[in-house]
């Protein structure tokens, strides 16, 4: 156990900048738009007349990760000519900030839509993050051939490549979480404080931060599990790749599918990866709206889970073999 | 029981056969220097005996265990410094010392403090900031720190001016060695090591070819300084001309019968190497 804690700490210190300050950075930009958006909508001085409110209230905000052309077009089709002349940021604010004319229900929406929207960048910065340290997990050390002093270590391949693994998907994600907390709590804050007299108490009564916590660990416990034979597979290709990890992880699963495609007419494979990415949802906190299929007792959770100990088998061989490059 | 007990290794790289019935043995308390030339084999052997790479047959033991497949457990007892420097270049001196520290659990951190007190490696220095010379102090202080009970070193004084090189073994020898340890070394700079072997063993082509203790060696093998022309007796190993004369290299023979006839000394290991391996061509001048 010790031993076990002490590899996971030498993982934060190759990796932890990397996971800290991503987030870091998101927090500054994300905090920063906020206020932009917030103060410019004070000077607009955005009054909704109830035909809006009515409107806005069925209108999609484009922090559901949608471009804005997209948002533009959703408007229209919305019969919304006259809020989709307003910028993006503009209706969100004004939608956020129109606390007095919500239900507490529409108000509830609104503020798990803002909070999922403040985490989104967050949760798509720390995936890029983990996909590079996963590249690089078994494939660094050869080329350094720091490889050698590890296993001069009494290490064994197993609990190595177990240590990068569980790092990557369960301990990193804790300072993602941090930050996704602090932005969500001074985004609330930032709310509370521009909405109208009185009205933010409805807001923090209405946003349930205090279950955030909970969600996101529970979220990427879950992410964590359904990416298990993506993460695996990428330790696989790191631990056995010549050169180029990241080519060799991305080009082979596409040259797959294109083969399947001109031989089989079939996309069997592509379904099963993109299906095995839907586990996204879990981050967004939309657990309960989630496919059937992403049911954690379902087999493709389980049919996963046997592949990614193949590949973790497969990346044991491989860094049990090979030394430097 | 031996130390290291190796007997046929093989292993070839596609059609290269790095090793090729290679044999050596290594008692506790011995310091046996693996002598040859670049490509013989030296490398490929230490990194079998270590569970670096897998052998394609032959029987290895290393401290009663097999190295390809009980590494882990093997380096609690042996540690090794190779020719290259192999610190992660990312660390800290300081969490280098932390991580050794949580896995191996011989380190002794106030060893490696103390070693490193002697030497200007810094403890918040960055391992990749250091000389090749500080890198290898650093080395030297976590290998000292970990009391191994074998030490595997290849070529570690590779690219390190005279200063280090002679610290280091100075450190080896005083703050390592003890009757109860071993020690594995190969290196160029024969000279360099040979006062401080008690065995050696030379390899050749993937094939031990001398297997031999310094004291037998001094023993069995003389070396004759004569002047050119001088009739010697008996057939020599080896024996080439030089300036002053010409040098014999003779095998189980007696001192005394070369009385008069030339200096009689014992041959220097790079001497003996080179008789051993081109013997049977000497014979013939």
């Amino acid at each position: 156990m010790k031993q076990f804690a002490g590899l996971l700490k030498r993982e934060w210190l190759e990796h932890g900048g990397a996971f800290t300050w991503s987030p870091g950075v998101v927090l500054l930009v994300v905090l920063l738009a906020g206020l932009v958006t917030l103060l410019a909508n004070q000077e607009a001085d955005v009054s909704l007349t109830i035909q809006e409110r009515q409107q806005l209230s069925e209108y999609t905000p484009p922090a559901q990760a949608r471009s804005d052309t997209e948002t533009a077009g959703t408007a229209e089709q919305n019969g919304m000519g006259d809020v989709s002349d307003m910028g993006a940021m503009e209706i969100l604010a004004a939608m956020v900030l129109d606390v007095a004319g919500s239900t507490d229900a529409e108000l509830k929406q609104k503020m798990s839509l803002l909070q999922m929207g403040v985490a989104q960048l967050f949760h798509l910065v720390f995936i890029v993050i983990a996909t590079f340290a996963l590249l690089a997990s078994l494939y660094d050390e050869r080329k350094d051939a720091s490889v050698l002093f590890w296993k001069s270590m009494p290490v064994g391949d197993v609990s190595t490549v177990m240590s990068k693994l569980v790092f990557v998907l369960w301990v990193a994600p804790v300072v993602t979480i941090v930050a996704i907390l602090i932005a969500q709590f001074l985004g609330l804050a930032l709310v509370s404080v521009f909405v109208e007299e009185g009205m933010g108490g409805r807001v923090w009564a209405a946003s349930g931060f205090w279950w955030q916590p909970f969600a996101l660990v529970v979220g990427y416990v879950q992410f964590g599990l359904w990416m298990l034979p993506f993460a695996a597979w990428v330790m696989l290709v790191s631990a056995a790749a010549p050169k180029l990890p990241a080519l060799w992880a991305f080009g082979v699963p596409w040259v797959l599918v294109l083969l399947e495609q001109i031989f089989f007419s079939s996309e069997v494979l592509a379904e099963v990866i993109t299906h095995q990415f839907k586990s996204w949802s879990f981050l967004r906190g939309a657990g309960a709206a989630t496919a059937d299929s992403l049911n954690p007792f379902g087999m493709q959770l389980w049919g996963g889970m046997v592949i990614a100990a193949l590949f973790l088998a497969g990346a044991v061989y491989f860094r049990r073999r090979n030394n430097e490059i | 029981m031996p130390v290291i007990e190796a007997r046929g290794l093989r292993k070839a790289f596609k059609d290269v056969h790095a090793l090729d019935g290679f044999d050596m043995t290594v008692e506790r308390g011995r310091i046996v220097g693996l002598i040859g030339p670049n490509g013989s084999g030296k490398t490929t052997a230490l990194k079998a005996m270590l569970g670096l790479s897998r052998l394609d047959a032959g029987e290895l033991h290393v401290l009663d265990r097999t190295p390809a497949d009980e590494r882990a457990a093997l380096m609690q007892q042996v540690a090794y410094i190779p020719d290259t420097g192999i610190l992660p270049r990312w660390m800290r001196v300081r969490d280098l010392l932390n991580y050794a520290e949580a896995v191996h659990p011989r380190f002794d951190r106030e060893v490696a403090e103390r070693q490193l007190q002697r030497t200007d490696v810094n403890l918040n220095k960055k391992v990749r900031v250091l000389s090749k010379g500080m890198h290898v102090q650093l080395h030297l202080a976590v290998v000292l720190a970990i009391g191994a009970d074998l030490l595997v070193l290849d070529e570690p004084t590779l690219g390190l001016d005279i200063l280090y090189r002679q610290q280091f073994y100075d450190a080896i020898l005083n703050d390592y060695f003890t009757a109860e340890r071993s020690i594995v070394v190969t290196t160029h700079e024969v000279r360099e090591i040979e006062h401080i072997l008690t065995d050696v063993v030379f390899i050749h082509r993937g094939k031990a070819c001398l297997s031999i203790s310094m004291d037998q060696l001094a023993d069995e093998y003389v070396k004759v300084i004569s002047a050119e022309h001088t009739e010697l007796p008996g057939t020599p190993l080896y024996r080439h001309r030089t300036i002053a004369g010409q040098e014999s290299i003779y095998q189980g023979v007696t001192p005394q019968q070369f009385e008069g006839l030339g200096e009689v000394t014992t041959p220097n290991l790079a001497e003996l190497f080179v008789a051993v391996v081109e013997g049977n061509a000497g014979r013939q001048t």
